[in-house]
């Protein structure tokens, strides 16, 4: 098991209303 | 973050139960600067119309990480206001994480959710109390000062 993150903000927003939850938005540097 | 805290499966199943999450390189040319981001890891909690409540900078151990989450609930329902609800998670981490980084500071924003929801001062002496007592090093004794001339 593995966190499913979603790479699109926006995507995530409407997912987080749909489902009334909160968002835990993680900025992180690829390299 | 990737190779240690993400992978801990208490931690995957918080943050999936808890949280839509989402995941953004810190080089993104919009949501970068709105976020204002500067380094990482960042951490941001926002309700679901997008509105940040809480952020953490840098790396977290799993064990850390869940206590420093509920805190960041927490002040999502501080802020609304829905403070009985800030307080159940306040009060998950006095109780079931005492001995985390966190605890200093869920304890002081329990006891202030409880004033505000009472106006009992003895809820603001208990604060000072609470942390002069458990965690005498924290700067949330300093920032509870005052309210050691509450006693009654």
């Amino acid at each position: 098991m593995s966190i499913n993150w979603i790479s699109s903000f926006d995507e995530g927003v409407q997912k987080a209303n749909e489902e009334d939850k909160l968002i835990l938005l993680d900025f992180f540097n690829p390299n | 973050m990737d190779a240690v805290a993400y992978p801990d499966a208490a931690v995957t199943d918080f943050i999936t139960r808890n949280f839509i999450p989402i995941r953004i390189q810190a080089s993104d040319a919009e949501l970068g600067p709105r976020f204002r981001i500067k380094w990482t890891p960042s951490l941001l909690i926002l309700d679901k119309q997008g509105l940040e409540h809480n952020r953490s900078l840098g790396f977290f151990y799993p064990q850390e990480l869940i206590p420093s989450l509920l805190l960041g609930i927490g002040k999502v329902f501080f802020d609304q206001p829905d403070r009985p609800k800030a307080i159940s998670y306040f009060k998950q981490i006095t109780m079931a994480y005492p001995e985390s980084f966190q605890a200093p500071e869920a304890v002081y924003l329990k006891g202030v959710s409880q004033y505000i929801e009472d106006h009992d001062v003895a809820n603001l002496f208990d604060i000072y109390e609470c942390l002069k007592s458990r965690y005498p090093d924290s700067e949330w004794l300093m920032r509870a000062d005052p309210y050691r001339l509450l006693k009654k």
